[in-house]
């Protein structure tokens, strides 16, 4: 990743973030970058987690602070002025359309064109071949693209989000609790798809609950406690009991 | 944004990752077999009522031996190309999750209004003697800006649609009405009957007209991007939003389009009558027609779903039922009666098949 000649910035960061809802602080001063690989974020209830990732992904605006991409500070008040900048969120409401197929929710809003008899027309047939090739190489097991998103499974639906992500070249994957509606089977079978993106060089950031789940996941772990960061580990410096701790406020 | 090269991807997800082969997924990764891919078949899906369509044409031959006439034919088509014209708008208006009552309005008012600018006063038009071309403009532009308005006040205000658009029906009716105090203006020029009444050989202009405008939008609906946007606002207008589309314009442009469509209905009913009636439209309940042929031909009240081949076989069907219906010279009093229960038949019978052919 490191360049020679260059000094090496963070995909993402946050420099001094604060959100305020009422008088309640939801995030305070929270300053954290983002590289390539897969970073968790963990934390209770109300600790900000959601806050964070919400603003990244241009559902929130803060109250104070900045956010840089690639060391560049960006604004963004909508979610499709982030995913423009290439900061993508899936989010299991906001993802999909569900009387569309997959390949139309793939490119909803960005589609491909022909010519027809010299009239720009969406090229159905383009679109949905790259979909199809799009979520081969996430290696799920997926009906065809034509067919309707209505009958793919949760974690179907979680691969069609992030291959969507993927194939409009995304600079930064964001996902809060990806796999909180999904059973055991479909979990590994996500939770796979998102290790191969961040190994593939992507900066993957997931909020999660399940603290085992993120052990075994992340690269880099990030707890959070009443709208602050209070402690960074690699998941191998660490332990659930630490990690516990951390969240609670015993530590 | 740069797409990502997929062979670049490809060689780099297909490196093993160590925990690949033990891994549940693992045993995932073979893709499901695709079935039947052929487009034709994807319009038959489209189009589940043509079975019904074609019970009823056989009905239809049994009971009455002028049902299998090509003249017969022909006038079911003339009949059902201003209901198809109406209900193809009132289909869009579903499909983005709405419902548009005043369309049942513009059916009438539109072309009152233009017949009555050009008409002279002594068949109870305006005296205004306004070109008949005029007309036609004026007549469309109304239908644009009955939907403007109810665009406005539903997705601008966050006024209930059924509210807004049925004062705008009661509404215009009442002007259609008070224009002409009720009167029937027979003295058309001739371009305003020419698509509804006149005929190239045997087929009904009118048909002709339809089909084409049933075309262009089941075209649009299908490859142009403002097109596919419909059915994204009504399935799920979030996701819509966060994809970048404009959803109070798509939602405002389609009540603008469901307008002009009602009023071109419009025009077409008033040159197959010959003359605008103080009831056309409102009176007749010709919403309700609308509404029940776009449900049978499978548009969902929900949105998000529907197409033009559907639409045109579910406005056939009550079309042939109403010819049956009258070939039979079913008691006028209880052929309201008869058509409601088939209208009933008719969609729990779509509702079966579509049903079905949507999980295969």
């Amino acid at each position: 990743m490191l360049d020679n000649n260059t000094v090496a910035v963070p995909r993402l960061a946050a420099k001094h973030l604060s959100k305020w809802y009422g008088h309640v602080g939801a995030l305070r001063e929270v300053s954290v970058e983002f590289w390539p690989g897969l970073t968790g974020i963990v934390g209770d209830n109300g600790a900000g987690k959601s806050t964070l990732l919400k603003i990244f992904s241009g559902f929130e605006v803060p109250d104070e602070g900045e956010v840089l991409l690639d060391g560049h500070p960006v604004a963004f008040h909508t979610a499709r002025a982030a995913r423009e900048v290439g900061i993508e969120s899936l989010y299991q409401t906001l993802a999909l359309v569900n009387t569309l197929s997959v390949a139309d929710n793939v490119f909803l809003g960005r589609e491909l064109y022909r010519r027809i008899l010299g009239v720009r027309a969406v090229d159905r047939r383009a679109m949905r071949k790259d979909a199809d090739d799009a979520l081969k190489l996430l290696r799920i097991s997926m009906p065809p693209s034509r067919v309707g998103v209505k009958q793919l499974s949760g974690g179907q639906r979680q691969a069609v989000a992030l291959a969507r992500a993927m194939y409009f070249g995304a600079r930064v994957v964001l996902l809060d609790e990806p796999t909180a509606s999904l059973g055991p089977r479909e979990t590994a079978a996500f939770l796979r798809i998102i290790r191969d993106t961040a190994d593939h060089g992507e900066t993957v950031v997931v909020v999660g609950h399940n603290l085992p789940q993120m052990l075994e996941l992340a690269d880099h772990l990030l707890v959070m406690r009443a709208g602050r960061i209070v402690a960074a580990f690699r998941p191998k410096d660490t332990s659930l009991r630490e990690l516990t701790d951390f969240m609670v406020g015993s530590a | 944004m740069t797409r990502v090269s997929s062979e670049k991807e490809a060689a780099v997800l297909a490196q093993p990752t160590g925990q690949e082969p033990d891994s549940p997924a693992a045993a995932e990764t073979e893709p499901q077999p695709i079935s039947g891919d052929s487009r034709a078949l994807s319009l038959l899906r489209d189009a589940s009522l043509l079975p019904v369509l074609v019970v009823l044409i056989v009905f239809g031959a049994l009971v009455s031996p002028v049902f299998l006439q090509a003249d017969n034919f022909w006038g079911i088509g003339q009949y059902a190309s201003s209901i198809a014209l109406i209900t193809a708008g009132e289909a869009l208006v579903l499909m983005i999750g709405s419902m548009d009552l005043s369309l049942g309005g513009t059916y009438g008012f539109a072309p009152m209004l233009a017949t009555w600018l050009v008409a002279p006063a002594s068949a109870f038009g305006s005296g205004l003697k306004l070109n008949a071309y005029a007309g036609l403009i004026v007549l469309l532009l109304l239908g644009a800006a009955v939907g403007f308005v109810n665009g406005l006040l539903i997705v601008k205000a966050h006024l209930s649609a059924f509210i807004v658009t049925l004062g705008m029906l009661i509404g215009l009716a009442g002007v259609q009405d008070g224009l002409v105090d009720g009167q029937t203006i027979s003295a058309l020029p001739t371009c305003f009957s020419y698509i509804g009444g006149n005929f190239w050989g045997p087929v009904p202009v009118s048909l002709v007209a339809t089909a084409v405008v049933f075309v262009v939008v089941g075209l649009f609906l299908r490859y142009r991007r403002a097109g596919r946007a419909i059915y994204a606002v009504g399935g799920n207008a979030e996701a819509a939003r966060a994809a970048g589309i404009n959803v109070d314009r798509v939602k405002i442009g389609v009540y603008m389009a469901a307008g002009v469509l009602a009023a071109m209905g419009g025009f077409v009913e008033m040159g197959r009558d010959g003359a605008i009636t103080a009831s056309q439209g409102y009176n007749e309940g010709v919403i309700f027609i609308a509404f029940a042929s776009a449900v049978i031909g499978g548009v969902s009240l929900l949105g998000g779903k529907g197409n033009m081949v559907g639409v045109a076989v579910g406005v056939l069907v009550l079309a042939v039922v109403q010819n049956i219906l009258d070939l039979k010279n079913v008691n006028v009093f209880w052929e309201e009666a008869v058509y409601g229960l088939v209208i009933l038949i008719a969609l729990v019978i779509a509702r079966v098949i579509g049903d079905r052919e949507t999980q295969t």
